[in-house]
């Protein structure tokens, strides 16, 4: 059992002399604060506000991934759970125990990170050895991990090479190779596939999930790319200015986005918006209309929007560019771009002046293919029509 | 054969360069500029002052000139291994050398590594300045400080010691064969090591402080962290140094040594330089003095190369 439990918890880095120093030049120039502060709203009067509101109950041996764009707190969070920097206010539990004044090497805890941060000194042997040398591990059972590490990571052969003379990819494992020879409860991975090149990346990404078979553990996974973080998390944790955005599976948050930053943000090519659209309520049902075209919603969505009692009036609808399809008697458009990708095309439309894209299988299409500047309809499935408050943001399913 | 291949080739490649020298100096050309000065400081004091070596062969007189003196071959250097005093300064010079190299070199480690932990940025400042400091006094006043500091007569250090009861008549420290290299050494620590430490303090600020935290995961505490990372990574640092020190091995410190000793302690005391500097100048014998200069570059040369060698082979660590 090795759960960890993160209860509001909130991260503020106070400011540096520089900070203060520059912010103190501000006022002498007679800038006014308040427009500073609706820049970022992470700076506060205490500091820089990296993380906040942060609960979250992971399970044994789950797979959680951070995920957020860059500066959106996942490090620090991450961080803070190693130990590696202090928690400014709520409760940390590794273990049912909790761990805030904890040292991180009393933990129990492996970091992977961005950097590697190989001991360049070291052979790959040394590096990996070095936790446990610093246990105390007789020399024979060190030996022993280190080699059972190296032949799960398929780097035997470099034992003895320093990293210097390994490439990207070996270093890599090296790393994991470092933090899977501890046995931790819980493994930490900061970006770790970010320095590597896309087909790299693909193949580590898939001995990750091969290796979470082999050493059954707790996993906390950071990156800012949601490919990783749909292929690899039992659930994702979405973030942005230091908030949680939403917690679910990949399913839930592709399915069901919680609002319009996680719609946006989860899916490529990214969810079209239509911000115009309007919802119309007649008698007991709901319709939604976009670009002047009228959709009536499936029973589902109605039962939702009655439940929550959603007025009618201006909404943000989306729909994924994979859940368009070409239509001749839909809404008008005038395709700028037509990419061919093989088994899809990506069609960047211009519709009324606002851009929507829509990926189409080119299965679909037989060998009338579409060029760009031609004038084209497309549609929508009303079951997959997204639909957010304007005001909040917040989903209204 | 290969001629003919050449010929082409060379043209093409003599086009590109005259090409690539004009940008060359266009882009670059500010940057030779701020060298000249330098350049005509090296050639002034460095490279005209290395003719006079011919003096080392040569029975110079300075009335004659360099074009005038008689040529003697390697008689000079017949005189300088001949000489027993010689001898006995190069063991004092390479005893002194070794000695201050041995502690002059992990010295400001220690204090760059003391530095370095402490938190409070305007004590760390304070502490060094007030170390570099000495480094900026002559040894001419460093030494007249020692003095009245290890004075016999009513010297602090002489009152401290007799009140605390630890002798009990004052100690006569630099007319004292035994103390004088101890005295040597311990100066030249002090006057040195603050200097020396920034060197390493940049070398440890260079430390990317992510393997400090892989370091703290991995359960090293502070002197664990100390000792498997930190050293080893300004080693290569520490390595530069101690080869570029084997440069001076045959020179011990002339200014220091010939402000410090007297007399009493010559036999300890007495170094290459200061030896050859009371013959040269003394006796008007150039010529010796001359000849010793060149045997001490030629060794220095030989010395920093081996090291250099050395290192390369056992550490991997070199400086060219
Ligand atoms: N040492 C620090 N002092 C002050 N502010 C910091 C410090 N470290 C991070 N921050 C701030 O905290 C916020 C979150 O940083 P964090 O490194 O967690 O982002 P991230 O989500 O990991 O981004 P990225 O994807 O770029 O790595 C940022 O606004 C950043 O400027
Ligand atoms: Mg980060």
């Amino acid at each position: 059992m090795a759960g960890v439990t993160l209860k509001d918890i909130k991260k503020v880095y106070p400011f540096t002399s520089e900070d203060k120093k520059a912010k103190k030049r501000k006022k002498k120039k007679g800038e006014i604060e308040a427009s500073e502060k609706k820049v970022n709203l992470q700076i506060t009067e205490e500091g820089v506000v990296a993380v906040q509101q942060f609960s979250l109950d992971i399970a044994d041996k789950e797979f959680i991934v951070l995920v957020g764009p860059s500066g959106c707190g996942k490090s620090t969070t991450l961080r803070m759970i190693a130990g590696l920097e202090e928690i400014t206010s709520g409760e940390l539990y590794i273990d049912g125990k909790l761990v805030n004044d904890v040292a991180p090497k009393d933990r129990d805890i492996a970091m992977v990170f961005q950097s590697y941060a190989l001991y360049p000194h070291m052979t790959v042997y040394n590096n990996m050895a070095f936790s446990l040398k610093m246990k105390h591990v007789p020399k024979a059972e060190i030996d022993k991990k280190v080699r059972e590490a190296a032949e799960i990571l398929d780097i035997t052969e470099y034992l003895h090479r320093k990293p210097k003379a390994l490439s990207g990819g070996q270093r890599q494992r090296v790393a994991i190779g470092r933090a899977i020879v501890r046995n931790p409860k819980v493994f930490l991975m900061d970006e770790p596939l970010s320095n590597l090149d896309a087909k790299l990346r693909n193949q580590m990404r898939a001995e990750i999930i091969k290796l979470r078979e082999k050493i059954n553990t707790t996993f906390i996974y950071v990156t800012h790319d949601q490919t990783e973080a749909m292929t690899l998390g039992d659930r994702i944790v979405i973030m942005r200015d230091g908030f949680i955005q939403q917690i679910g599976t990949p399913q839930e948050v592709f399915n069901h986005p919680a609002n319009l930053f996680v719609a946006g943000f989860i899916g490529t090519p990214q969810m079209n918006f239509f911000r115009d659209a309007e919802l119309k309520k007649n008698g007991d049902t709901y319709s939604v209309e976009i670009l002047g075209k009228e959709f009536v919603l499936p029973e589902d969505k109605q039962e939702k929007l009655r439940a929550n009692g959603v007025e009618p009036g201006k909404v943000i609808a989306g729909v994924r560019p994979v859940h368009l399809s070409i239509a001749d008697d839909g809404i008008a458009a005038k395709v700028d771009v037509s990419e061919m990708m093989g088994s899809e095309l990506h069609l960047h439309m211009d519709v009324n002046g606002s851009d929507v894209v829509a990926v189409v299988p080119t299965a679909d299409l037989g060998d009338s293919m579409i060029s760009s500047h031609q004038d084209i309809g497309f549609t929508m499935k009303p079951n997959l029509i997204h639909l957010f408050d304007p005001e909040t943001e917040k989903s209204l399913l | 054969m290969k001629k003919a291949l050449k010929a082409p080739d060379t043209g093409a490649l003599g086009n590109r360069g005259k090409k690539g020298l004009r940008y060359h100096i266009q882009k670059y050309g500010a940057y030779y500029v701020m060298l000249i000065p330098l350049f005509i400081f090296l050639i002034i004091f460095c490279y005209l002052p290395m003719g006079g070596t011919v003096m080392a062969f040569q029975d110079f007189r300075p009335v004659r000139g360099f074009f005038k003196s008689d040529w003697v071959g390697l008689e000079n250097y017949a005189d300088v291994f001949s000489d027993k005093m010689f001898w006995s300064r190069l063991k004092n010079t390479v005893i002194i050398s070794v000695l201050k190299i041995l502690f002059t070199a992990p010295a400001p480690i220690i204090l760059a590594l003391l530095l370095n932990e402490v938190r409070n940025r305007k004590f760390k400042r304070t502490v060094q300045t007030v170390v570099y400091m000495p480094r900026f006094i002559s040894w001419v006043v460093v030494v007249s400080i020692i003095q009245s500091l290890l004075d016999v007569q009513g010297g602090p250090i002489n009152t401290l010691l007799m009140n605390l009861g630890i002798i009990d008549e004052p100690i006569l420290f630099m007319g004292s064969k035994k103390l004088f290299r101890t005295l040597l050494v311990a100066t030249e620590v002090w006057k040195t090591v603050g200097w020396s430490s920034i060197i390493y303090l940049s070398a440890l600020t260079n430390i990317n402080p992510t393997y400090y935290e892989a370091a703290e995961l991995d359960g090293a505490g502070r002197f664990q962290k100390m000792w498997y990372i930190t050293l080893p990574l300004i080693k290569p640092t520490f390595m530069i140094l101690l080869i570029l020190s084997m440069g001076s091995i045959l020179s011990a410190g002339f200014d220091q040594i010939y402000a410090m000793s007297n007399s009493a302690v010559l036999e300890v005391g007495d170094i290459i330089d200061t030896y050859v500097y009371r013959r040269g100048l003394a006796e008007m014998n150039f010529s010796y003095a001359a000849a010793v200069g060149l045997f001490k570059s030629v060794v220095s040369v030989v010395l920093v190369c081996g090291a250099n060698w050395l290192a390369r082979r056992t550490e991997n660590e070199s400086l060219f």
